[in-house]
């Protein structure tokens, strides 16, 4: 017999030692995780038949004990399937294959198996007494057939997943190790098989320990890193390009993907803005929100993981080949406050590698950053190209702008304002509020100013929507404005000259005329006298708009009543040659407003003169003013032709003369209620039209009320 | 009567002086202000038609000036670029009676010169009261003199009747309307303006202080009153 070699036992119960030191870490790492139950109970299993060999080849030596030799050889049996049946759910959970319920199965199986075991040791005779070791039985054979082939099948398979060499060397040398185990029933060949089997066990606890303690770990410091590097470097960034590319190459480094794309959302689409290991025609291709892995992802927000495009994902294709090419696939949205900014698509080949769950973590951290950045690059990049185009804008024009705090420091001046003299002095000799604030911190918001020379008007805006910070003013050159102002007075002035003085002399003359005309010349001077009545009608309405336009408005107490009965008085001939039936109804008499008595009058006369000339012999013309909250409400009614509602606000056109039938004998000059609106606008009040009940028009005209108490009589 | 008529529309002038000549007046008609200025000299009109924007560097005010430093000869004033109300108080600042805006008729024109020509002739108002005086302000009505701390002022016949006017009802508010028909005739009972225009000149050369007057006081929208002063000692 080749007996118990010391350098065998050694050699197991260090190799042995070590791995089971390597179980209580993992396990102290992390007990819930099925993979670590598992490969405990494997290590279990392995332990225990390593201390049933021992068993059986110490009892070789001892005196025969049919009880203790039995036990021996049950645990070296348990142990043997027990361990063949482990490492196999072991493999099929590292693999990821399991079932629904698989490890349930696992552990009734077991049980089931370590029941077996102890009823066949206590209920069963024991096995005859032996000097030799018995050869395993064939329970255990078949036991190792199919465990432990499929365990190395499994391992063959997933070699891709399981990633680790030394795992699926672990796995062979411990399957080698079972395997030398059924040759030879010899003690010396079992001591081998166990020595062999525990290397085996011992390359696949360091195996586990590194994939479950020391990648993490050191996978994590290492992301932590290069996640730091590529936010520093793609937040130091704010060229849009840059930061796209830089984007696509980190996601590529970071997750070790053959090809990453880039995808920026444009309203419902999505388009392929950068590659990485793409081809590069496939960029602007377009996928819509929605709709394939990509648009997917886009739409619920969230990252989508594929192991193998061509065989898992049964959607719509997104790219061109996708489906021969790609192998995994991860999606990771860009997402900026709750919004899908884009996608980030990160591709291994078909035959290329998987993505680990830590590594889709960090892609999404990345692409979280990324979301930043690119959203901020957007809003730097829209705040820029505003402030640029502001800046072209208020630099190109001719008007000066000026900001300036309450300090009165100088914020901002174009180059408009910074050419005018005046202007430049005073933001030098900071003093410049004493030139635009010259009502202090309470001033009009726009006045008149003249800086060089010239009349600029000044539109004061305040700074700060609740505390002052500051005031801007806009300045423009008025100068050419009024000069032309001051020609067109000056026009009207000299075309009415020229007009009136010939006019007058062709009247004069009819005049002359008319003292030796017979009857019939007397009718023709007549017909000429009416038509240069209506000339001299235009050229006084013409000068009455300038003359409203040129006066102040006088602002002091009006009594309504004596003003209606001024105004009424003054076309009370006009009304009776007509026959018509002008009256007040009722005024008032405590009414009272603030403003130019004979421009107001000089309105009510054109909307009552308008009135008369409208309605035929006979009408009636009624005026009446009525106080209604805080205006004053004048209206003159007349029961004559009336005027079309969709004419209604253009009669207070300049020169807008009704053309409905019924009027083409009514001269006028169309200015009239042009200077009625003009009037109302300088009271601050207003003029409409209604549609009288039955027919004609009412016009009403408007201004605010007055106190009628404690008036001052003082006037001039 | 002698009539003088300045306008350098030769149209305007001829009619106006055929009109006026067929009503027996004696007419002088010039195309220009120095022209008229001279024959003004020369002919001593009893009253004047003065247009006002006339070529050369005379216009109408001028001439209406230059005759008020001379003369109280009644003016009319023509005018055909009237505006606003301002052009019209200007006109009758420079001393004008009357001031009428272009175009004017014939029939109107004649009424207005036999009023003015009828205002200038009755030299004195009512016999009531002849005169007024508390140390600073002295009004003869007798002789038609008015004196501010003891200077001469030389009123227009139209100021000078108006001021005649109120102080006949001193203490009593006249009307517009009254003091328009009797001071320039029931023909100008709408001319709204002249009050106003002649009650500031007529403050400014008698008032101590035009800003707040005492002597003619204005009751808004009614019209004018004249209120008499308690007797000044005068400092001298």
């Amino acid at each position: 017999m080749t007996g118990l070699s010391p350098v065998t036992l050694v050699l197991n119960g260090f190799a042995l030692a070590l791995a089971l030191g390597f179980m209580f870490i993992v396990l102290w790492y992390d007990s819930r995780k099925r993979v670590i139950q598992f490969y405990a109970t494997f290590m279990l299993m392995v332990t225990l038949w390593n201390l049933g060999a021992l068993m059986a080849q110490a009892l070789a030596l001892l005196p025969a004990n049919t009880a203790i030799t039995s036990i021996a050889f049950s645990l070296t049996e348990l142990g043997y399937s027990g361990a063949s049946v482990a490492l196999n759910i072991f493999l099929t959970l590292l693999s990821g294959t399991h079932v629904r319920r698989f490890s349930l199965l696992a552990f009734l199986s077991l049980g089931v198996l370590i029941a077996y075991r102890l009823f066949l040791l206590f209920a069963a005779s024991p096995t005859s007494a032996v000097d030799e070791a018995p050869p395993l039985a064939t329970f255990s054979i078949v036991f190792f057939v199919i465990f432990d082939l499929l365990s190395l099948y499994l391992g063959w398979l997933y070699r891709r997943k399981i990633r680790d060499a030394l795992m699926v060397t672990g796995v062979v040398v411990f399957v080698t190790g079972q395997g030398v185990a059924l040759l030879n029933p010899e003690l010396g060949i079992v001591a081998l098989a166990t020595v062999i089997s525990s290397l085996g066990a011992l390359m696949i606890s360091v195996a586990i320990v590194r994939q479950e303690i020391i990648t993490p770990i050191t996978s994590l410091t290492a992301q932590l890193n290069t996640t730091r590097g590529v936010s520093m470097s793609i937040s130091s960034q704010l060229d849009p390009g840059t930061i796209l590319s830089e984007i696509t190459v980190q996601s590529a480094r970071l997750s070790g993907a053959d090809a990453v794309g880039l995808f920026l959302r444009e309203r419902a689409d999505l388009e392929l803005v950068n590659v990485y290991n793409l081809p590069d025609e496939m960029r602007h291709m377009r996928v819509a929100v929605g709709r394939g892995l990509i648009g997917q992802a886009a739409e619920m927000q969230t990252s989508l993981y594929i192991e193998n495009y061509g065989r898992d994902w049964k959607g719509e294709d997104d790219l061109k080949y996708a489906r021969s090419t790609f192998g995994a696939v991860v999606c990771v949205p860009l997402r900026y406050r709750e919004e899908v900014i884009g996608v980030l698509l990160v591709v291994s080949g078909k035959q290329g590698r998987l993505f680990r769950r830590e590594e889709i973590q960090v892609l999404e951290l990345l692409g979280a950053q990324a979301a930043v950045a690119l959203a901020h690059t957007r809003l730097f990049d829209e705040v820029e190209s505003a402030r640029s185009t502001l800046e072209t804008l208020l630099n190109s024009t001719e008007n000066p702008v000026v900001a300036f705090d309450a300090a009165y420091n100088l914020i901002f001046a174009n180059p408009a304002a910074l050419n005018l003299t005046t202007l430049n002095a005073a933001i030098r000799e900071h003093r410049i509020h004493e030139l635009l604030l010259p009502n202090g911190d309470a001033p009009e918001n726009v006045y008149e100013i003249k800086l060089d020379e010239r009349d600029y008007l000044c539109h004061l805006g305040r700074l700060g929507s609740v505390q002052l910070e500051g005031w801007v003013a806009v300045m423009q050159d008025v100068t050419q404005l009024k000069e032309l102002d001051r020609m067109k007075s000056e026009m009207v002035r000299m075309v009415s000259h020229d007009l009136k003085n010939p006019l007058m002399g062709a009247l004069l003359y009819i005049d002359l005329l008319r003292e030796t005309a017979s009857s019939t010349q007397n009718e023709m001077l007549t017909v000429i006298e009416q038509q240069m009545d209506r000339m001299q009608r235009i050229i006084r309405g013409v000068l009455d708009v300038e003359k409203v336009r040129l006066s102040s408005v006088l602002s002091e107490p009006v009594m309504v009543k004596p003003l209606i009965e001024r105004a009424m008085h003054e076309l009370r001939r006009q009304a009776d040659s007509k026959q018509i039936l002008f009256q007040a109804q009722n005024p008032d008499d405590t009414l009272c407003f603030i403003g130019d008595a004979d421009q107001f009058q000089r309105a009510l006369v054109n909307l009552m003169e308008n009135a008369i000339k409208f309605s035929d012999d006979g009408g009636r013309v009624t005026v009446r003013a009525y106080r209604e909250g805080e205006q004053i409400v004048f209206c003159v009614e007349d029961d004559g032709i009336g005027i079309p509602s969709e004419l209604h606000d253009r009669v207070f056109d300049r020169f807008f003369r009704g053309r409905q039938q019924g009027a083409e004998h009514v001269a006028g000059s169309g200015l009239g209620l042009s200077i009625v609106k003009t009037i109302a606008e300088n009271h601050r009040g207003r003029v409409w039209l209604e549609n009288a009940d039955a027919r004609g028009t009412r016009v009403f005209i408007t201004v605010p009320a007055g106190d009628s108490g404690g008036l001052d009589v003082q006037l001039e | 009567m002698r009539v003088l008529i300045v306008d350098d529309e030769q149209v305007i002038r001829d009619a106006l002086a055929q009109k006026l000549r067929q009503e027996k007046f004696e007419v002088v008609t010039c195309g220009n202000g120095l022209e008229g200025l001279r024959a003004f000299h020369a002919s001593k009109p009893d009253l004047v038609v003065l247009d006002i924007v006339m070529p050369g560097d005379m216009d109408g005010l001028t001439v209406c000036r230059r005759i008020r430093e001379v003369a109280d000869t009644p003016v009319l004033m023509l005018s055909a670029n009237a505006i606003t109300e301002n052009d019209i108080i200007e006109g009758l600042q420079s001393g004008a009676d009357e001031y009428l805006i272009k175009p004017v008729r014939l029939n109107e024109f004649v009424a207005r010169i036999r009023a003015m020509l009828r205002r200038s002739l009755s030299a004195s108002v009512a016999e009531s009261v002849s005169g007024y005086d508390d140390g600073y302000l002295n009004i003869d009505l007798n002789r038609r003199q008015v004196h501010v701390q003891g200077r001469r002022v030389h009123l227009t016949p139209t100021e000078f009747k108006l001021l005649a006017v109120l102080l006949e009802n001193a203490g009593h508010v006249v009307n517009q309307r009254e003091l328009l028909e009797q001071v320039w005739g029931a023909e100008y009972a709408d001319d709204v303006y002249y009050p106003r225009v002649y009650i500031s000149q007529l403050r400014r050369k008698i008032e101590p202080d035009v800003a707040s007057p005492v002597y003619i006081l204005t009751e808004h929208r009614i019209g004018y009153r004249f209120e008499k002063q308690p007797p000044v000692i005068s400092g001298k």
